[in-house]
């Protein structure tokens, strides 16, 4: 009888039922719904900027008459729930990649819906939690393509369609121009670059990085030169182009690029449909390359031209480089590699049956991942997604 | 271990009673039962994947009523009687309980008009091993009698499958176009191993010669979430398919059992069940 009772008590108190450690924040899927079918969002980028909350920066097509997306800003809890949702007037159009976080404040980079004239747009969310916008600045730029700061400086890649240049400006953190540099395209691309704005057509990787030693920091951007996409060395001071890494018109090119260590880089291209990824590889930045030198990794995988995102994690104390990108299968793969010996040491997969597509990924503050992407609700309506995978659900050896 | 200890105190009382009776006053009885459950939710906190942006509210998931989320149990039964009245039992079994739930959004183009519909229909299984402990009070001694009943029973979760139906209806036309996107997963992660209840029912039983039958009804009344916090996004099949994702809940099930208990070593002219044939062979002696 003495045993049966223990057993038991045994039983009972050996439960789990008990307060979770897990708080809702930690991970999540959301998907940001709107009941009007009209409206199709693309996510732009997502930072997050205080403990507690994120911002997206999104383009928004619906039936309104402007010539580009219209901007969409939602400001999300750390649980992924809205806080407050703004679109801005229809002059403010085609939202660039690249969250301006400066001196605490935050900034993106627009265009004029007549004049395509850049812009730059602060975002506030106010203790009542509203969202604020203020126009800071126009720059003397059209057409802008990408934005990036890091290292006390921003960067800012527009098109010239009167004479075909790629044009690379660098800001100090007052954004007054510091140097700009004319890249030639050699090739009228400004119907390119439409259909790129429109969501119409091939959107193309423009991004840009910090490289070299700290304290003597070089540049890097991927843009439009010489009849394709190629990936620009330039120098930090001068703003003189040092080296190239070429591509062949747009059936190759650099997708994503990672500042490791000096001259090393982990990188992401396509070529003819298919992506490579190279977690660790040597690159001189001083010399003429072609997107084939190097004896990277085929994922077959991924999406034909799939977009690519890295970024460098640490967990546990070790270092890792993930990239994030589109599987055939339309979902989201974060690929782990191990930063020291470069092996592939866990994929991570986002997304069922409904398909999914990469925009960005990045570190939160609570060493998760934050991932946004597009999906299309029922196959049907494209809508932002927002996957928050927290440091213990990544199942990566000690 | 987290679990606050004082509501286990009930249990363990129950069981250093039961340590203490003299053995010869205890008839044990043993025997069967089974029958049907349903089952009714409390959501202590909803957790969707659609979220909102334009104001609009949330479409409103609808959880189907109790009587529809039939299921099932069966077990054994071990029953203590301490004296005419009062037995206690041990009613370990295998469960099943099912609920299900139905959530439908509607999309419009800018000018107002219905372009499509999406309903969500799911239907989720728990099956669980069972352990009720219950004190049972019986009114009186006779062929047939009235009892109450009341106790805990702990459940461990093995296994849940959740089968859900994506369905899409689109206008086009004036005629209206049926998608039908079904889904089924192994769900056992998303819900922790245990489930506590605390149950009170009452019944009839019929007292034969050499066992007793009976026909009881209880209410057992979830304490705990069974949700699995950690896990709650972590089945993609589904959350990716029909962006369904477990809310936090308890369940709460109407029980209504058929038992049989046939007494082991029963003492003359104790308990409401009297064994004849050992009346007999003390008679001849």
């Amino acid at each position: 009888m003495k045993y049966v009772s223990w057993a038991l008590v045994f039983i009972v108190l050996s439960c789990d039922i008990r307060k979770s450690d897990v708080e809702p924040d930690d991970s999540f899927v959301r998907v940001y719904e709107s009941a009007n079918i009209d409206e199709k969002y693309y996510p732009v980028d997502i930072i997050q900027p205080e403990e507690d909350y994120y911002l997206v920066l999104s383009a928004l097509i619906d039936s309104s008459l402007t010539n580009f997306p219209k901007i969409h800003l939602l400001a999300l809890n750390l649980g992924g729930e809205v806080l407050a949702t703004l679109t801005l007037p229809d002059n403010y159009v085609n939202p660039v990649k690249g969250w301006l976080s400066v001196g605490g404040n935050n900034y993106f980079v627009c265009m004029d819906d007549i004049t395509l004239q850049s812009k730059l747009v602060q975002v506030m969310l106010n203790n009542n939690d509203e969202l604020r916008v203020t126009e800071t600045m126009s720059f003397d730029r059209k057409m802008p393509l990408h934005a990036w700061y890091g290292e006390d400086a921003m960067i800012l890649l527009s098109y010239d369609r009167i004479g075909r240049y790629t044009i690379i400006d660098r800001y100090d953190n007052n954004f007054n121009p510091q140097w700009w540099t004319a890249v030639n395209t050699n090739e009228d691309f400004e119907s390119a670059i439409w259909a790129h704005f429109q969501k119409t057509g091939k959107e193309f990787p423009f991004f840009a990085g910090a490289a070299g030693p700290k304290g003597d920091k070089d540049f890097f951007v991927n843009c439009l030169a010489n009849y394709s996409m190629a990936l620009l060395f330039i120098e930090g001071q001068s703003g003189g182009e040092t080296g190239r890494i070429y591509a062949y018109q747009d059936e190759t090119g650099i997708t994503s690029a990672l500042s490791l260590q000096n001259d090393t880089f982990a990188i992401s291209r396509y070529h003819s449909g298919d992506c490579y990824v190279y977690p660790k590889v040597y690159i001189d930045r001083n010399i003429l390359q072609n997107t084939i030198d190097f004896q990277d990794i085929l994922i077959s995988l991924l999406q034909d031209d799939a977009h690519t995102d890295i970024i460098k994690y640490n967990s546990d104390g070790k270092d890792y480089i993930v990239f994030a990108s589109t599987s055939r299968a339309n979902q989201i793969l974060l690929l782990f590699f191990d930063a020291v010996s470069g092996e592939q040491v866990y994929v991570h997969t986002l997304g069922y049956g409904n398909p999914v597509e990469i925009t960005i990924m990045i570190l939160t503050k609570d060493n998760g991942l934050a991932i946004l992407g597009k999906t299309w609700i029922n196959g049907q309506y494209q809508r932002i997604i927002f996957y928050k995978v927290s440091e213990n659900q990544l199942e990566l050896e000690e | 271990m987290k679990c606050c200890f004082y509501k286990y105190l009930p249990i363990l009382f129950l069981l250093a009673l039961i340590n203490q009776l003299p053995a010869q006053s205890i008839t044990p009885y043993i025997g069967l039962h089974g029958g049907i459950n349903f089952t009714q939710t409390t959501i202590i906190q909803p957790f969707t994947v659609i979220t909102y942006i334009n104001g609009e509210e949330p479409s409103e998931t609808h959880y189907d009523p109790f009587f529809m989320n039939l299921g099932h149990q069966l077990g054994f039964s071990f029953f203590l009687r301490l004296n005419d009245h009062f037995d206690v039992g041990l009613l370990p079994e295998i469960s099943q309980h099912s609920f299900g739930y139905s959530n439908s959004n509607t999309f419009y183009n800018t000018t107002g008009e219905e372009v499509s519909q999406t309903e969500i229909v799911s239907r989720q299984r728990l099956n669980y091993i069972t352990i009720p402990v219950i004190a049972r009070y019986t009114l009186m001694k006779a062929t047939i009698s009235p009892y109450f009943f009341g106790g805990f029973s702990y459940g461990f979760l093995r296994s849940a499958q959740h089968n859900v139906v994506a369905i899409t209806r689109l206008q086009v036309n004036g005629e209206e176009l049926e998608f039908q996107n079904p889904a089924t997963d192994n769900y056992s992660s998303e819900f922790i191993h245990s489930k506590l209840n605390v149950l009170g029912g009452a019944g009839l039983a019929y007292n034969l010669d050499m066992m007793s039958i009976s026909l009881d009804v209880a209410y057992a009344l979830g304490l705990n979430n069974i949700a699995h916090e950690a896990n709650r996004f972590g089945n993609q099949n589904i959350s990716g398919t029909t962006y369904d994702v477990p809310s936090d809940l308890k369940l709460h099930h109407l029980i209504v059992n058929l038992g049989v208990v046939f007494p082991i070593n029963k003492p003359v002219n104790k308990g409401s069940l009297d064994c004849i044939s050992f009346k007999n062979k003390r008679r001849r002696k």
